[in-house]
């Protein structure tokens, strides 16, 4: 199976710029965070046009030990919670609470508050290298989402990338075939291996064959194009990497063979080589991947734009040392 | 971006070389052509590509479909992306309907969480079904998509969004999608352009006879939080389904509204479309009602129009299985799976008993052929299918690839103990599960597309079990053992979603059945035929016969059980073995108890041996110590279509 639970990659972090300094930014954060829609918030706010931020709630001071709970506060409070953005749910549902429920709600929403910005205000997260992370995937979403559709794909520009890259676009070998199939676990392995030797003598053509001979096989009488991947759950990975080989003549009853279920007689209809596909075959995926290079380049470009706006400095010795630049 | 006009005027078949055209049974991708290439961006094209509309460029290899006989394709007919805006405010931003679909062939996608996924198997066609309501329209705001720049409204939330004012902006869109002032829609030309692009995205990722994309949507009806949501697939390509616009729930709520919005698209293009409705479980007893939304009894009329643009129906998904209820199927064993019983989708009313007939597909089959008695039409004479209904744009389905129904229930170590949205179920409770299996001639738009009109489908609950079923008169023992058993099935009988008419005197149906293992996956349990019929009384009835066990169990006559086929699952390393049950299963079996005057349904349900489930497979990865009341194993199963007899 693969490994698709792995964390996700990341190249290390070699530069030692400093935390961005508490102020403007850090406050938006934290007063957004706690906000539903924080993805909005942070994508659609941040990157666009070099950080213009909207100060929200402009002229409050910020005080940092006061939290007063407003029936806005907790409507907002209760809808991030839910997920569910429908105001009058949310007011029919503070509505219809206990005087002790609602307690509880306020409650709630005061402790999570507090801890919040106590944990801001301890600088937990900054030591915290899930939200860390977390952050900077939102950064790279927010520039991502910021770029736009892009140009035309010119011909001539279809035509260099698959070019360049002409090394993605192949085809592996495949095979085509239909085979009949004596079943080891009906007859047991020698009996079904002289079954087949006994029917592969005048066995006809598929196309003239009137009875079909042998047994039900688990799967398919027949096989179009298929590489060895697609056939190797089937007949296993012996069976499968020759019947893609080339080694089984075309046109003619080939075996007996065997798979892990039983013992097989071939005949290949048809294999194809493989090997690099034409531009006009490999056009519609050229013209989807240069797309998306596009706009990946376009992300590169507003990322490196934010790092650019930092002034890098590195501890003595430490690329002598052999820490890759970046 | 240019259009990529991916689909050709023709279609494989009429292309195969003459000479093996005759007698070659069809090949069949039920894995799909693993060509591709060594890079996460992109699946390569296979050699067989062809251009728009032209000849191909190298000859399809023999492919032929011999008259009769199908092939198995897999897919989902049920997955939104960040076009979605439940998708989209829950936290889809990147998964695009591009992404989907190359997810489904097979690439490599990081998802919205931040985990690479990627498909153990590629599917062999998919539908990315988008809300109809503000369809594309957040992710289109928050790029500051300038189309959007002269709706006022839309401005209106593009700035709550810089001003990070997010109560207003979620005030203001729960007020739009709940009015009817005209003012909330989308002005129609912005919609149909972003619909067009909906319906071109699916166009270019249509590879006929290698991957089929279906142009689609969701309706999201729901009447004070019961569910009525229905999936509405096209036949057609853009140039015909983008000649309307999807008829979302701001239009109306009720399903003989769109089922007529349906029929006007047919007749005003010449196209083909139909409706998949699902979860019968949270709709409160509305889904299988013998009244309509408007309050009246079903009529004949209504039974012909449901049965015309509903012939499947979605049994199976992460918001439960639908297929039985413990209350009402009690000596039934496995009738509790995956069962979301609360109450309906919002969870602002509770279940009451009374809902539970009108909600499972068991018993909607059995309320059909009650009405088709009275009325002369059955309004729920539909075949069984499986979806994931996943917002993540990706269609996951195995226990141990499954991500979640929403990024907060994609991996990470909370998702077992988090709550949907936050105030619904436990996201432990969501099902990894399910598939559509589709017999189809070829794996294009049109065949797969007539295979669901006349139901010649099935659903699993996410591995790919392959069954065979079909009913007759005639059927013998060695039928089955034959190579070419389902060459006899379509000779002398009919398959799974067909009818069987008029018992021949002496009579009793016969029905073929072989199911194989997913081979990726678990062994097989048992094979089920479950019946219901009507009696003289006009009461429904239903039976389950275990006609194929493995390991050659038998059933204790006294009992009319079999003993259970064991269980292989180390929870604690989430490994199991296929040390029990069978790779291959089959059954000839004739109805003991038939009787021709009765009308009748059967329909198989295969059992795999129990594994352990994606909890399980969680716990043992993020090293949790989950409680005792989430469940750690699962036996998968695959719901065939029915085949019915009429007297």
């Amino acid at each position: 199976m693969t490994n698709v639970h792995d964390a996700p990659s990341f190249s290390p972090h070699h530069l030692t710029g400093d935390v961005p300094a508490r102020g403007r930014l850090q406050t938006f954060f934290r007063r957004a965070v706690r906000e539903p829609f924080v993805h909005f918030l942070l994508a659609g706010a941040v990157i666009f046009g070099g950080f213009a931020i909207a100060e929200p709630n402009a002229g409050q001071e910020l005080d940092e030990r006061d939290i007063h709970v407003s029936r806005e506060e907790l409507l907002s409070f209760a809808q991030y919670r839910m997920r569910l953005f429908d105001n009058d749910r949310a007011e029919a549902y503070l509505s219809g609470l206990s005087p002790a429920q609602m307690r509880e709600l306020i409650n709630e929403y005061i402790r999570e508050e507090a801890l919040y910005r106590e944990a801001l205000a301890w600088g937990l997260d900054t030591g915290d290298y899930v939200i860390r992370r977390r952050l900077v995937q939102s950064m790279e979403f927010a520039a991502r989402n910021m770029a736009a559709p892009g140009e035309e794909l010119t011909e001539a520009d279809v035509r260099k990338y698959y070019a360049d890259n002409a090394d993605l676009y192949t085809a592996p070998p495949t095979v085509s075939f239909t085979h009949v199939f004596f079943s080891a676990d009906r007859h047991g392995w020698q009996e079904a291996e002289r079954r087949a030797r006994a029917a592969v003598a005048d066995l006809a053509p598929p196309e003239k064959l009137a009875l079909w001979p042998g047994d039900r096989f688990l799967y398919q009488r027949a096989y179009s194009n298929q590489a060895v991947e697609a056939l190797e759950s089937h007949f296993g990975p012996e069976l499968a990497q020759t019947l893609v080989s080339g080694k089984v003549a075309e046109g003619a009853w080939s075996g007996p063979y065997r798979s892990p279920h039983g013992v097989h007689l071939v005949w290949v209809a048809d294999r194809q080589e493989g090997g690099p596909l034409s531009f006009e075959e490999a056009r519609p995926l050229v013209e989807r991947d240069l797309a998306e290079a596009r706009a990946q380049a376009q992300q590169d470009a507003i990322l490196a734009r934010i790092l650019g706006s930092y002034r890098i400095s590195v501890d003595a010795g430490l690329l002598e040392e052999g820490v890759p630049q970046s | 971006m240019k259009t990529i006009w991916m689909q050709g005027s023709g279609r494989g078949r009429t292309l195969l070389s003459s000479a093996l055209a005759m007698a070659l049974i069809a090949a069949g991708p039920g894995a799909v052509v693993a060509q591709q290439a060594k890079t996460q961006a992109a699946s390569a094209k296979p050699a067989n590509a062809r251009e728009s509309g032209g000849a191909p460029a190298r000859e399809y290899g023999p492919a032929v479909a011999a008259a009769g006989t199908t092939n198995l394709y897999w897919g989902d007919t049920h997955l939104h992306t960040r076009n979605s805006a439940d998708a989209y405010t829950v936290g889809t931003h990147m998964v695009s309907p591009d992404d989907a679909f190359r997810f489904a062939r097979g690439a490599e996608i990081v998802s919205d969480n931040g985990v690479r996924a990627k498909l153990r198997r590629p599917l062999d066609f998919l539908a990315v079904t988008d809300h109809a309501e503000y369809l594309g329209v957040f992710a289109r705001l928050q790029r500051q998509d300038p189309m959007l720049s002269s709706w006022s409204v839309g401005q209106e939330w593009s700035g709550y969004m810089r001003a990070g004012e997010a109560t207003k902006l979620a005030t203001a869109f729960a007020n739009a999608i709940q009015s009817s002032d005209p003012k909330y829609r989308l002005p129609r030309n912005m919609e149909a352009t972003i619909w067009a692009d909906v319906a071109r995205t699916a166009d270019r990722y249509y590879e006929p006879g290698r991957f089929t994309t279906f142009i689609g949507y969701e309706w999201t009806s729901m009447i004070n939080g019961d569910n009525l949501h229905r999936v509405v697939l096209f036949r057609d390509g853009a140039e015909t389904a983008a000649k309307v616009l999807p008829f979302s729930a701001q239009d109306s709520t009720d399903p003989e509204a769109l089922w007529q919005a349906l029929e006007n698209y047919e007749k005003q293009t010449g196209g083909e479309v139909l409706a998949i409705a699902h979860n019968g479980n949270v709709s409160n007893g509305r889904m299988f009602a013998p009244t309509t939304v408007s309050g009246h009894p079903i009529t004949a009329a209504y039974a012909r129009t449901r049965s015309r643009w509903e012939p499947v129906y979605e049994v199976t998904q992460m918001k439960g299985d639908g297929e039985a209820h413990p209350t009402l199927s009690p000596t039934d064993e496995f009738a509790d799976f995956e069962t979301w019983d609360e109450g309906n989708i919002t969870l602002t009313a509770a279940k009451q008993p009374w809902m539970l007939q009108y909600e499972y597909a068991r018993s909607g089959l059995k309320e059909g052929l009650r009405h088709e008695e009275k009325l002369g039409v059955n309004p729920f004479k539909f075949g069984l299918i499986g979806g994931t209904d996943s917002h993540t744009g990706l269609a996951t389905t195995a226990e141990n690839n499954f991500f979640g129904k929403f990024p907060e229930s994609s991996p990470r170590p909370d998702r077992t103990t988090n709550k949907m949205a936050g105030l619904l179920q436990p996201s432990w409770k969501l099902g990894s599960q399910g598939l559509t299996a589709v017999w189809a001639t070829e794996n294009t738009r049109e065949a797969i597309f007539a295979a669901f009109k006349r139901r010649e489908v099935y659903a699993t609950t996410g591995t790919r079990i392959k069954v065979r079923f079909f009913g007759g008169w005639d059927f013998q023992k060695n039928d089955v053992l034959r190579p070419d058993y389902d060459r006899i099935g379509y000779a002398k009988g009919v398959p799974m979603g067909g009818e069987l008419m008029k018992a021949p005197a002496g009579k009793a149906p016969v029905f073929m059945v072989a199911a194989t293992r997913d081979p990726d996956d678990a062994n097989l349990d048992r094979i089920q035929i479950i019946k219901g019929w009507l009696d003289a009384e006009g009461n429904t009835h239903e039976k389950i016969y275990d006609v194929a066990l493995s390991d050659g169990r038998k059933v204790d006559p006294k009992t009319g059980k079999a003993p259970p086929v064991g269980n292989t699952v180390d929870v604690e390393n989430a490994t199991y073995t296929n040390s029990i049950g069978d790779p291959e299963l089959t059954a000839v079996w004739r109805d003991p108890d038939f009787d021709p005057r009765q009308r009748a349904f059967y329909y198989v349900r295969v059992l795999e041996i129990p594994k352990p489930r994606w909890t399980a497979h969680d716990a043992k990865f993020f090293k949790l110590s989950l409680p005792d009341e989430i469940p750690m194993t699962v036996q998968d199963r695959a719901y065939t279509s029915p085949i019915w007899y009429r007297p």
